[in-house]
């Protein structure tokens, strides 16, 4: 099967069969193979049905020549519900999304629209001053903008002394 | 299906997250249309067929770089077939923190009603 070689990462697997191994256990080798490869191909999100019935708002990185902005897509949500941390360079926004209460009693004919509790990391790529980040909540977006640092604040030049 | 949307190709169309709930005296829609302009918000009923459209005021700024990328400024649409115990003419409609919310009230003619049973 060509198509196997163009998957990036592969489980162990055994393509010589030992001398005088039994053949069940062969046949086993065989059977895990077999499943290896079909489930390797599929999205592992595809396999965790859990997943899916989770809020897990969407996230779009973009920067220019200054700034650094992360914006999630929260529609229906109070900005009180959105928590933002930073620890070193990575963001964590995290919060509760509620049903609408009116809802409780009603008969439902589609329910595409997700809720409850989410967590998204966002591990920035470039170094930002965290201090001075600006975050804007507005018609169910919410914008994170990070000025970015300058480099050479970061460079700490080392004196070397002369004995 | 005849596609009344036309969009300016710029901007993609989505279709929106809905939940569509019957309540007492009517239905409720509730449509995930995150950045969406309240201006650029139009609802209209023609021949039964509700539709939806919703897009976003600002352009993308071309100076940005993405750098990860899980949606788009896109134009949100989407058609709901009513039932017919509808009344076009009393849909509400408001939006707020990205959502928008519909209200589609039963007409009069077929809300439940008692009906008095006479002795003879």
């Amino acid at each position: 099967m060509a198509f196997r070689n163009l998957i990036p990462w592969q489980r162990e697997r055994d393509i010589v069969r030992k001398e005088g191994e039994p053949s069940l256990i062969s046949f086993q080798r065989e059977m895990n193979r077999l499943f290896d490869d079909f489930f390797s191909g599929l999205d592992s999100s595809f396999l965790t049905p859990a997943r899916a019935s989770l809020f897990t708002p969407n996230i779009n990185v973009k920067e220019d020549k200054d700034n650094l902005t992360v914006s999630a897509e929260l529609p229906g949500m109070d900005e009180k519900d959105i928590e933002i941390t930073m620890s070193e360079n990575t963001v964590k926004i995290s919060g509760e999304k509620k049903e609408e209460t009116e809802t409780d009693k009603g008969n439902y004919h589609y329910m595409e629209r997700k809720s409850g509790y989410f967590t998204r990391v966002i591990e920035l790529p470039v170094q930002v001053d965290s201090e001075r980040a600006q975050a804007v909540f507005k018609k169910g977006v919410l914008e994170i903008k990070f000025p970015k640092q300058d480099k050479t604040d970061n460079v700490k030049r080392i004196e070397i002394q002369k004995e | 299906m005849n596609m009344k949307y036309k969009n300016d190709s710029r901007t993609k169309i989505c279709r929106p997250a809905t939940d569509v709930i019957s309540i007492e005296d009517g239905i409720k829609i509730f449509m995930d249309v995150p950045g969406a302009d309240e201006e650029k918000v139009d609802v209209s009923v023609e021949d039964n067929v509700l539709s939806v459209r919703a897009s976003y005021t600002e352009s993308l700024e071309e100076s940005f770089k993405v750098l990860h990328t899980e949606f788009d400024h896109c134009d949100y649409f989407r058609e709901f077939t009513l039932p017919r115990n509808i009344s076009s003419t009393k849909i509400s409609a408001k939006i707020k923190d990205g959502v928008l919310e519909l209200t589609l009230p039963f007409s009069d003619e077929v809300k439940p009603r008692k009906i008095q049973i006479t002795k003879e």
